[in-house]
């Protein structure tokens, strides 16, 4: 096994590998930077690359990418409140108000050192936990994945700000729009109105960038072109090495989530990102700091944005099945390399899977690096006159959107959904727990009709195995929470007003 | 002005209570497909959605009713300008003519006129500066997209 490492570790550290998780870290972090372009899509574009190369220098290459793009979504949602990517929605809601702090500097360390940390904490983890995770992912069901949405539905009333109600409304309105495409079971219109490609349903693209960042582009356009003094953004990540170490529980805790949750297949970062902040915010002793600039927020989300990778890895290596969309385009490399994971790669292949191992961990030490020289490249946005910046934002949007499926539908589907996100937050209804509605409906539903269909209709399923009643104990300890702080909220409000 | 934040509460829970009734006792039952089978209906998750936005609403506005009785404050409420909310009607006028070009004559026709409809509306005082960015910013995205990311644009 030595010998396998070292030989493995000798492999990767050649002058091509290296070079080859460069690149691969540096092209991630711009397609995660960019508003409109996804890691999916920069993943996608590497494959074909790698048709001449060894599987170890295309493994480095996707690899870094897969790294690099999960950390880049952050960099706009911090500076220019519009999220890279779906799970850089959760970063939004801390890290754009830390920013018109004049705190850009250390919302971006901090998503930065978070990434970092929790990189290396989710790639040790699959090194020494894959096999046993991924055998804990297969015990995960219809009724367990139902459980498991129930749960995840309970941070909503994290990510609803001001009003759970709201939030609420907010959710329930995305869960509707989880519901348009085709029905999952009996492939039956659902509010398609004729149109084909309202059968897909809607693209997720088209509404993250029409909600955030169309939105963003409206409320911005009230402005016109006046010049309101604000703090600019620092250039460099400057962040104390005690103000990391303050937010280390977070991260740790982040990464766990991010781990688990990327190691069940279907998730995603989004949730786990989601779930993540939610915790952290019930956690902290300052909750009514979150979503008004607090570092812990931020260090929450990305940490389990991060951590997702190594998470999603697991299933890939150790069972052939993908933990996300990003690693289904990763089986296709693989097959593409003549490779097939699954339990036969640790026998078959083991110096791959090895060299796979170190170069994610090379690729987790070379983010400081490229992550601080992004963060001094993309932070001279704001010094971008307004009616440069938010036209060429606009245009990206749109051709981000398109370059998804080439449709002009969804163009219209994210100018929509931007319309809506700028009703919404001039309603002071809160624009995260649409998103969550939206991403949770599909897998809860899915869930729910398979596991019924299972038990032939009966609704004990859901309490049948240890895992979904231990999923719905936890969603009823968590109402029971939430319940209780939205009365001593109102009950400190109720005072506030008495005196 | 506090109480106006209130107001817009109930007006927004009616408008919503209004929209939920519609969607579940119209929309739902002409643009969902029933099919008949042994499992759980294709309107069910819709329906339920649905329901859970008229519940929701219907709490914010009994919440809302007492809350104007009472005369309590809503937190951080934010404030409505006509002025302000035109800009934001022109950006949509802009991108709506933008996608109508775009779909008709396509990225290189739609993307120029777009970029110098929104510098107008951001108040952009300089025509070289508008006329030079709105080439430049069309060049650089069509290679990107076109050539970069393979992305049909022509």
């Amino acid at each position: 096994m030595l010998e396998e490492i070292a030989g493995s570790l000798i492999v990767v550290l050649e002058l091509q590998n290296l070079l080859a998780i460069f690149i691969g870290v540096a092209f991630g972090i711009f397609m995660g930077a960019v508003p409109g372009l996804t890691g999916t899509m920069g993943i996608a574009l590497i494959i074909p690359l790698t048709y001449t190369m060894t599987p170890i220098t295309a493994f480095c290459i996707l690899l870094g990418a897969y790294k690099g793009c999960l950390f880049g979504g952050s960099i706009p949602a911090i500076l220019i409140n519009t999220p890279g990517s779906p799970a850089a929605a959760a970063t939004v809601l801390d890290g754009y108000p830390l920013c018109r702090q004049g705190r850009a500097s250390e919302a971006m360390g901090m998503a930065l050192w978070s990434s970092v940390i929790a990189d290396v904490i989710s790639t040790i983890s699959l090194i020494f936990c894959a096999v046993l995770l991924a055998r804990i992912a297969l015990q995960f069901g219809p009724p367990e994945f139902a459980a498991l949405v129930l749960f995840s539905l309970t941070i909503v009333a994290g990510v609803s700000g001001h009003s759970l109600m709201k939030g609420m409304i907010a959710a329930a309105i995305g869960f509707i729009f989880g519901t348009v495409g085709l029905d999952p079971f009996m492939a039956s219109p659902r509010f398609t109105f004729g149109n084909l490609y309202m059968m897909n349903g809607i693209s997720l693209m088209a509404m993250l960038i029409g909600l955030f960042a169309v939105s963003e582009l409206l409320i911005q356009a009230e402005r016109g072109g006046r010049s309101i003094t604000e703090k600019l953004a620092a250039s460099n990540a400057k962040i104390s090495f005690k103000m990391i170490k303050n937010s280390l529980a977070t991260i740790v805790r982040g990464s766990v989530i991010g781990i688990i949750l990327g190691s069940i297949p279907g998730l995603g970062a989004t949730p786990a990102s989601f779930l993540s902040y939610s915790e952290a915010k019930r956690k902290s002793k300052t909750p009514e700091k979150f979503g008004n600039g607090e570092l812990d927020g931020v260090a929450a989300t990305e940490s389990a944005n991060n951590a997702t990778c190594g998470g999603a890895l697991i299933p890939l290596l150790a069972l052939g099945v993908p933990g996300d969309v990003t690693t289904a385009v990763l089986l296709g490399a693989f097959l593409i390399q003549g490779l097939n994971p699954g339990p036969a790669l640790f026998t078959d292949d083991i110096g791959l899977v090895y060299a796979i191992f170190i170069a994610l961990l090379i690729a987790a030490l070379m983010l400081p690096i490229l992550g601080l020289l992004a963060i001094r490249g993309f932070s001279y946005i704001v010094h971008i006159p307004r009616y440069t910046l938010y036209p060429v934002i606009a245009l990206l949007c749109v051709m981000g959107v398109y370059g998804f499926n080439s449709s002009v539908v969804d163009i219209w589907i994210m100018l929509g959904f931007g319309v809506l996100g700028y009703a919404m937050r001039k309603l002071d209804f809160p624009l995260a727990p649409m998103m969550i509605g939206f991403v949770l409906e599909p897998i809860g539903e899915q869930s729910v009709r398979q596991a019924l269909t299972l038990s032939s209709g009966s609704w004990s399923i859901f309490i049948s195995t240890p895992i979904s009643i231990f999923f719905i104990l936890l969603t009823i300890i968590s109402i029971i929470f939430i319940i209780k702080r939205a009365i001593s909220d109102k009950q400190q409000l109720n005072g506030t007003i008495e005196s | 002005m506090r109480n106006s934040s209130v107001i817009k509460d109930i007006i927004v829970s009616i408008i919503l209570i209004g929209v939920s009734l519609v969607v579940y006792f119209w929309m739902i039952p002409n643009y969902v497909v029933l099919t008949h089978s042994a499992g759980m209906s294709p309107r069910f998750f819709p329906q339920f959605g649905t329901a859970l936005v008229g519940i929701f609403s219907f709490f914010m506005l009994c919440s809302s009713i007492y809350r104007y009785l009472k005369n309590i404050p809503t937190e951080n409420a934010t404030s409505f300008d006509m002025q302000e909310f035109l800009y934001a009607v022109m950006v949509v006028f802009c991108m709506v003519i933008f996608v109508v070009i775009f779909d008709y004559a396509g990225y290189l026709w739609s993307a120029p006129v777009l970029i110098l409809l929104l510098m107008v509306v951001f108040e952009a005082r300089s025509p070289l500066i508008m006329l030079l960015t709105s080439a430049l910013v069309t060049a650089v995205l069509f290679f990107a997209f076109h050539y970069g990311l393979r992305v049909t644009l022509i």
